[in-house]
């Protein structure tokens, strides 16, 4: 399988300003020194709760987000140190899904506009062809092109989404990230949404990178996942190698948290001891090992690397052993 | 303890808004019963009124809202006809609220101890002394680490976790025979979200009180709940305890939304979902006869002309539908 992306060494850091000139007097580690790949055609997810960095490793990738340190190889070309016109033709290419449908939608413009925006940017077409284009892609994602002319307040929160999934989509884009694209949505909505995701990355073969918190949800359209913690990737695998067999601490932990509906399934729950550290000074060593029940004393002093246990599936933690994942025996 | 007295029975509970726009039956017609040490999950998606029922217990409806109707016996006694003075002493001592954002529910200007201690020397004949040392004893109860430290600590000097273990903590000061959650864990992370309910579930067990747990989310609703009302559009459309509702669930609309959201237990992933079509109807455009009509795969000419009546179909299982879904199909 061809990568589309390939991550090496990302590294964001945020500075956290202060005293009288303004100047930096520490930095929020976001996303500290992860890499990862992306193969053309699946969904790659990044889970993980607030603040572990996932979408600011998302943004990143597409360079809506300056890297501190790292290398980003898009299709084949390291567009790290690329300018802003090298980026230019590149944007075509790749697109952002945003998570607020209220917040990132031009109130001023109606909805054909916002569609048709990208392709007066690039300048891709005829005036005539531009607005073909716009009609294509809204019945494409299920909004009816006479609501051409309507503004976005009145739409639903669903339908807002699918404005904001016709403007990412209408450049016909190779990579598209996804940044919470459901979790603002009610219930009943949730479902036609995911459904008009999964039905446009057939159609238009399109790659995906997931930001999301909720698992289920990961787990029902994702092909592999990464999951992270304080600006760290503890754990990648194939989604279903990761849901059957996690074996990180923390995954273990943040999948026996997720409620099922089932009444009759009592689940063993792993209650993790306090808060998430502040990432501007995180732990020493492995930053989980402040929670982390199996914590010794070699997690303080030396951060685990991301290791192949076989398939695929990678691991950050001092227990986990190269090619003997059955053998996790973190116990004293 | 009276284990089968019933603490609340709410009878046909109508709490309108009187807008410029119209009249919106935000709440129109619930009726429900919670026994002591009970707890009852209201679930529904946004708009369906479970917010605007649980502040109708309270009594704490503003303009242009009224409660229009109905009965609400606590204790047998109805809280509607309460005066106001009264109303404020049950508030806090018997009945206590817990809310989504605790940020926005506490004070940021008093100290944490404080704002528990405010609750405990009101309702409570304690000396300042005494309120201190079980203010105390309760950020201990509900597992904030030093508690002595946080007493004199701001609410900004807390985690979203420790906050809302401090409004728990506050909620329970006065060992309240009610306490009603209202999306309480909504803005939390999955581990800290596990953390709390953990928690009120232990809470429940150590002093007995019932909860009205009010969540969008299914599968909280199906891990804390004895008994389950689902809501739509100010209605209860089906209520019973919370095997039946999700195991055997009849109204099409509970059936939809189990099989449409995701869950970690399902089989097929990558998949299409069957996804409920449509949307909630706006509140001041509501389609005639039966609510849920216009997205029902089910609806017949009937469900269109006549909104049916809440019928007990089964023992102790009401379903509010004419066409209520026959086979008991394996949904999760």
């Amino acid at each position: 399988m061809k990568k589309l992306i390939e991550v090496q060494s990302l590294t964001k850091f945020f500075p956290v300003l202060g005293g009288v000139f303004s100047r930096p007097v520490g930095w929020v580690k976001a996303v500290d020194n992860i890499s990862f790949h992306i193969f053309e055609g699946e969904t790659f997810s990044l889970v993980g709760e607030t603040g572990s960095g996932k979408t600011t490793t998302g943004k990143t990738v597409i360079r809506l987000i300056e890297p501190t340190k790292g290398k980003i190889i898009f299709d084949g070309k390291d567009i790290t140190s690329f300018s802003v016109s090298e980026m230019r033709p590149l944007r075509r290419s790749m697109q952002i899904i945003f998570q607020d449908p209220y917040g990132s939608l031009n109130p001023r413009m109606p909805v054909g506009e916002i569609i048709k925006e990208p392709l007066v940017v690039h300048n891709i077409g005829s005036k005539k062809e531009q607005e073909e284009r716009v009609v294509e892609i809204m019945r494409l994602v299920g909004l009816r092109p006479e609501y051409l002319r309507r503004y976005p307040h009145e739409f639903s929160g669903g339908q807002r989404q699918r404005i904001g999934i016709a403007r990412a989509i209408v450049l016909n884009p190779k990579f598209v990230v996804a940044d919470e694209p459901v979790s603002a949505l009610d219930a009943s909505i949730q479902a036609q949404v995911l459904n008009l995701l999964l039905e446009l990355q057939q159609k238009l073969a399109l790659t995906y990178l997931l930001v999301a918190h909720n698992l289920a949800v990961v787990r029902h359209v994702s092909d592999r996942v990464g999951v992270m913690y304080l600006g760290k990737l503890v754990e990648v695998a194939e989604t279903r190698e990761l849901f059957d067999n996690p074996l990180h601490p923390y995954t273990q932990a943040l999948l026996s948290a997720i409620p099922v509906p089932d009444p009759d399934v009592k689940k063993e729950r792993i209650l993790l001891q306090g808060d998430l550290p502040s990432p501007i000074n995180p732990p020493s060593g492995c930053r989980f090992r402040t929670r982390c029940r199996y914590a010794k004393d070699i997690c303080a002093e030396k951060e685990p690397p991301l290791i192949d246990v076989g398939d695929g599936h990678y691991v950050a933690c001092h227990f986990v052993k190269v090619g003997k994942k059955a053998e996790y025996t973190p116990s004293t | 303890m009276e284990n089968n007295e019933i603490l609340l029975d709410v009878k046909d509970l109508q709490t309108y808004f009187f807008t410029d726009d119209g009249v919106v039956k935000a709440v129109d017609g619930m009726s429900f019963t919670i026994r002591r040490g009970e707890v009852l999950g209201l679930v529904g998606e946004s708009g369906c009124g479970k917010s605007v029922a649980s502040l109708s217990i309270m009594r704490l409806i503003d303009k242009p809202g009224k409660t229009v109707g109905g009965e609400i016996l606590f204790k047998g006694e109805d809280l509607l006809k309460k005066t106001e003075e009264e109303m404020r002493k049950i508030r806090g001592s018997e009945i206590a609220m817990i809310f989504q954002e605790p940020m926005t529910s506490l004070n940021p200007v008093f100290t944490i101890g404080d704002q528990i201690m405010e609750a405990i020397l009101l309702h409570q004949d304690l000396s300042e002394e005494e309120a201190q040392k079980r203010t105390i004893e309760l950020l201990k109860l509900v597992g904030i680490p030093e508690p002595e430290r946080r007493f004199r600590q701001y609410p900004h000097e807390l985690s979203g976790g420790m906050r809302q273990r401090a409004m728990i903590a506050m909620a329970i000061s006065c060992n309240p025979d009610l306490l009603i959650s209202d999306e309480a864990t909504t803005a939390l992370d999955e581990t800290i979200q596990a953390q709390i309910l953990e928690l009120m579930k232990d809470l429940q067990k150590k002093i007995g009180m019932a909860i009205l747990f009010i969540t969008h989310d299914l599968a909280l609703v199906a891990e804390m709940s004895n008994n389950v009302a689902v809501t739509y559009t100010g209605k209860i459309v089906e209520y019973s305890d919370a095997r039946n509702v999700f195991k055997n669930p009849k109204h099409p609309y509970t059936y939809g939304l189990l099989r449409s959201v995701p869950n970690l237990l399902s089989k097929e992933t990558k998949v299409e979902l069957p996804a409920i079509e449509g949307m909630v109807p706006s509140p001041y455009n509501m389609p005639k006869g039966c609510h849920f009509s216009p997205r029902c795969p089910f609806a017949t000419d009937i469900c269109r002309r006549e909104m049916p009546e809440l019928e007990e179909l089964l023992t102790n299982h009401f379903v509010r539908c004419f066409h209520p879904v026959e086979i008991s199909k394996e949904v999760v």
